[in-house]
């Protein structure tokens, strides 16, 4: 690959997170992307895969560390809250490993 | 030109905690304050005034614009093509499209109206823009069906507030809430806002104008790896349509309840749940949304997905994000 997939402001907290929940998680994404999804991150060995799922993690151990609207606004999602959020797409993406926990 | 990656780069403002449940923020589409400041820019720009490339943004709203059509031979800005050269210099096949030409695209309205109601916008439309319109019907992409003039005020309305997929023909499945283009019955989802460019030479002219952008030609280009899929790239509505091109745009938003986006959103859910259930008990009160103003600076979201050859990718979606 000759350059990343995701552009990722390198200054953006969590910003694998953010963008590539953007790209498969978002209302306005094609049909098939939530499945894709589920089938990249089987690919822990690319290390962007690596970043999202560690960012994921992070992400629920501590929401508030979040940088304020954007995962909402890259995502739109409507379960109240990032918190529940994260929490649903770890559990639909990782369903045989428990949720991280503090 | 200017230019966003979709990647939160270009939200910079400070907001408020994501964490807690109280939404909207101030500069949210469908926040009071955002209707506030819509207000206050209420301005004119007569129908027939030569748009000028003076400014991020040109006010108004309150009126009907002249057909987008009659603007095609008016450069979009200074130093920059008119719509009706972008029109004519686009190649579907830059946009992973099927290569069409405009006789032939006057047959496919005329052959496929019929069942595939937003094309009959297109068929009175420029020759150039309809042969635009029919290779994006041509693909797998769903922004001619659900932001283009077929999503009229009141289908949008209806998506933003109970899921109504202006993509779904069959009246029953609409009104319960599935997807119009998903297999099996899927619920249909829509985020806090609707949007449209309804003017089909003005969509035309965004689509055409975006796949040129360099940005968007860098995603088109990405090297095809299975799964993965470029980042979204968004471009202002006045880089692909000019100075009082919001005029063509239109936006719905969930009204928020007692100041919550996140609750208005949870009763959108209820609300749907009980209809497609036919709960008649259900006391959950009918979602509501309000117009919201789009803005020459506001931002039109181009999105991407794997191509039918599975060797490269096309645009999924284009919508106008206020």
């Amino acid at each position: 690959m000759s350059r990343p997939f995701w552009n990722i402001d390198p200054d953006l907290p969590f910003g694998t997170l953010i963008s590539v929940s953007e790209i498969y998680c978002h209302p306005e994404a094609y049909d098939e992307a939530f499945d894709d999804l589920k089938q990249l991150v089987r690919h822990e060995s690319d290390e962007e895969i690596r970043t999202f799922k560690n960012e994921l993690r992070a992400a629920i151990l501590d929401p508030d560390s979040l940088p304020g609207d954007e995962l909402y606004r890259a995502v739109r999602y409507d379960d109240g809250s990032a918190e529940k959020f994260l929490r649903r797409l770890w559990r639909d993406l990782y369903p045989h490993e428990p949720l991280p926990e503090t | 030109m200017g230019m966003d990656r979709i990647d939160g780069a270009d939200t910079g403002e400070t907001t408020e905690g994501r964490a807690g449940t109280e939404r909207p923020p101030a500069d949210l589409p469908g926040s009071e304050d955002s209707l506030s400041r819509a207000e206050s820019r209420r301005g004119a720009l007569a129908a027939n005034e030569k748009p000028t490339p003076a400014g991020p943004e040109t006010a108004v709203d309150a009126y009907e614009p002249e057909p987008y059509a009659k603007r095609l031979d008016i450069p979009i800005a200074d130093d920059q093509p008119t719509p009706r050269e972008i029109l004519r210099g686009f190649r579907p096949t830059e946009a992973g499209l099927p290569e069409i030409g405009e006789g032939r695209a006057a047959e496919y309205i005329a052959e496929n109206a019929d069942r595939r109601p937003w094309l009959a916008q297109a068929k009175d439309c420029d020759p150039a823009a309809m042969r635009v319109l029919v290779a994006m019907d041509m693909g797998q992409g769903h922004a001619l069906e659900r932001h283009e003039g077929h999503a009229d005020d009141e289908r949008l309305q209806r998506r933003v507030t109970g899921f109504q997929d202006p993509a779904q023909l069959d009246d029953a499945k609409r009104f319960a809430g599935i997807d119009g283009l998903k297999p099996g019955n899927r619920p249909h989802r829509c985020a806090d806002t609707a949007t449209a460019i309804q003017d089909p030479e003005a969509f035309a002219t965004a689509f055409a104008r975006g796949v040129r952008h360099p940005s968007v030609r860098d995603a088109l280009e990405t090297p095809f790896v299975a799964g993965k899929v470029p980042q979204g790239v968004a471009l202002t509505v006045e880089d692909l349509l000019g100075v009082g091109g919001h005029h063509y745009c239109s936006a719905y938003a969930l009204e928020p309840v007692d100041g919550s986006l996140d609750e208005a959103l949870r009763r959108r859910a209820d609300w749907v749940t009980a209809k497609r259930t036919s709960n008649q008990d259900s006391d959950v009160p009918e979602p509501t949304c309000v117009p919201v103003e789009i803005r020459d600076d506001a931002k039109i979201k181009f999105y991407f997905r794997p191509n039918r050859d599975m060797n490269g990718y096309e645009i999924s979606t284009m919508y106008v994000e206020p």
